[in-house]
């Protein structure tokens, strides 16, 4: 539905360009409203002040978005300046620039448009959460962020989402989540002093080539464990696969299953470690819950991830598990778009992620992309 | 459709006191906007000259401002040590936020 109104070029046209705003979108959230009240007002006065002519506003509001142009007979071109604190002018476009999604201007033959878009998808979860985000082992090596960091996600307001961060609230017009994944670890108090150096929980080529010829443990059932073993095993290492149930075939499949037969890799099942052996972070051994000790110098744990979005509420769409949807699973237009619009998430947090540094990496490079073409205004 | 009525400014009332402190208190109400800004820059002409450490603006029934207002209150910034703003609407506020002015006007709730 586009509704349109003439305006005269006489200051008073400003509030009235307002009142026609506020009865256009009477039923919008207060946010919602308020913020496109300002950003006509914005382009009103550049209309009268500036441009010194009779305009048209037209406000179109969809389903997902709010487009709003301001069409006029001037022949200036407004520009975006960067006002200092103490300069008192040369705000309002930088103010429309800020909270609308996107904004342009388009030249007529006589006369310019001047536009901008908000979105209004998120305006139906106006949900304020704070929580405490925890502090991880992030992969091997990888040393505890500090379990201080307060993050909260305030989509109540428009543009489209203001995070908090401990006590600032910082406005942005994108967000991108990539706060990542708790691997498990095993429950004893002795892992500390093995982590980083024989016990890990990503097998790359370093600690292939380090493994070489040693005993190796692999804790876990499922492919991630499988492709660690046998890219171990390639590697030259005796590896030995550890899980915890009767039978390999409920969680891993069948092709990967064939390769650690392939590649020599034997299989334990019923299998948990109750006790890690060894000195200075050099392991020697392991007990299992049965008893059985088994000589090992390093030991790979893949025991799953746990996505650290507890913080997050019921903000965003999450999968089963916990980690965050993007994309066509969160009925998003982007791959790695979440199911609030301008909330991105990329990497171990995201749901379907494969999770490997390189394609974190890859996804984060990805997403810069993704923001700047939403800011920018042209389709992704 | 079109609104072309007569030319009236949207409605603001300003009303200048005094603070326990003896500070200026601005108290601003209505919409503040560039066809009516000039009301409040002049009323200001009458506080600034004086040179006082602190003013307040008094923003609670202040129910719409723009790029036009933010001027004034910078523009009294430049002036004046200290500027507080008493209770401005979330849309107010925001617009402060957003345009990175919090160092210069000091929001009080």
């Amino acid at each position: 539905m586009t509704r349109r109104s003439e305006f005269l070029a006489v200051p008073g046209s400003v509030s009235a360009a307002r009142r026609f705003t506020r009865e256009t979108l009477s039923e919008q959230p207060g946010e919602i409203l308020d913020a496109v009240e300002l950003m006509v007002s914005e382009l009103a006065a550049n209309c009268v002040e500036h441009a010194h002519s009779d305009f048209e506003i037209s406000i179109d509001a969809s389903r997902r978005e709010i487009r709003v142009e301001a069409r006029d007979t001037g022949s200036g071109r407004p520009v975006v300046q960067s006002p200092g604190a103490r300069d008192p002018r040369g705000r309002g476009l930088l103010i429309v620039e800020m909270m609308s999604d996107a904004w342009g201007i388009s030249r007529l033959d006589a006369g310019k448009v001047v536009w901008f878009t908000l979105a209004t998808r998120a305006s139906g979860a106006a949900e304020r959460v704070e929580q405490v985000s925890s502090g991880v082992p992030q992969h091997s090596g990888a040393t505890a962020a500090p379990p201080t960091t307060r993050a909260w996600v305030d989509t109540g307001t428009p543009a489209p989402a203001w995070p908090r961060l401990d006590d600032h609230e910082v406005s942005a017009r994108a967000i991108v989540l990539a706060t990542g994944a708790d691997y498990r670890r095993l429950a004893l108090d002795e892992l500390s002093d093995y982590e980083g150096v024989s016990v890990f929980y990503a097998a790359g080529p370093p600690e292939a080539q380090r493994c070489g010829g040693s005993r190796v443990g692999v804790l876990g059932g499922g492919n991630s464990a499988a492709q660690a073993a046998i890219w171990l095993a390639r590697g030259g290492a005796l590896v030995t696969l550890l899980h915890r149930r009767s039978d390999l075939r409920e969680t891993m499949s069948d092709y990967l299953i064939l390769e650690l037969e392939r590649y020599g890799v034997a299989v334990r099942d019923r299998s948990e470690i109750a006790e890690l052996h060894g000195s200075d972070g050099e392991l020697e051994a392991v007990t299992l819950l049965d008893g059985e000790r088994i000589g090992f110098s390093f030991l790979f744990l893949f025991l799953g991830a746990a996505p650290c979005t507890d913080w997050l509420g019921d903000v965003l769409a999450r999968d089963e598990k916990g980690f965050v949807l993007t994309g066509t699973g969160a009925g998003a237009d982007g791959l790695l778009e979440t199911s609030v619009v301008g909330i991105y998430a990329a990497g171990d947090v995201r749901s379907g992620s494969i999770k490997r540094c390189a394609t974190a990496v890859g996804e984060g490079a990805m997403v810069v992309r993704f923001v700047h073409e939403r800011l920018s205004g042209v389709p992704a | 459709m079109a609104e072309l009525g007569p030319d009236t400014a949207a409605q603001l009332d300003v009303t200048v006191g005094r603070d326990p402190d003896g500070a200026p208190v601005v108290i601003v109400a209505g919409e503040l906007d560039s066809s009516n800004a000039h009301t409040l820059a002049t009323r200001m002409r009458s506080i600034t000259p004086a040179r006082p450490e602190r003013v307040v603006f008094d923003l609670a029934g202040l129910r719409f401002m723009d790029s036009a207002g933010l001027a004034i209150l910078v523009r009294a910034a430049a002036e004046i040590d200290t500027i507080e703003l008493r209770e401005p609407s979330p849309i107010v506020r925001r617009l402060i936020e957003l345009t990175g002015l919090t160092s210069v006007l000091r929001i009080v709730s």
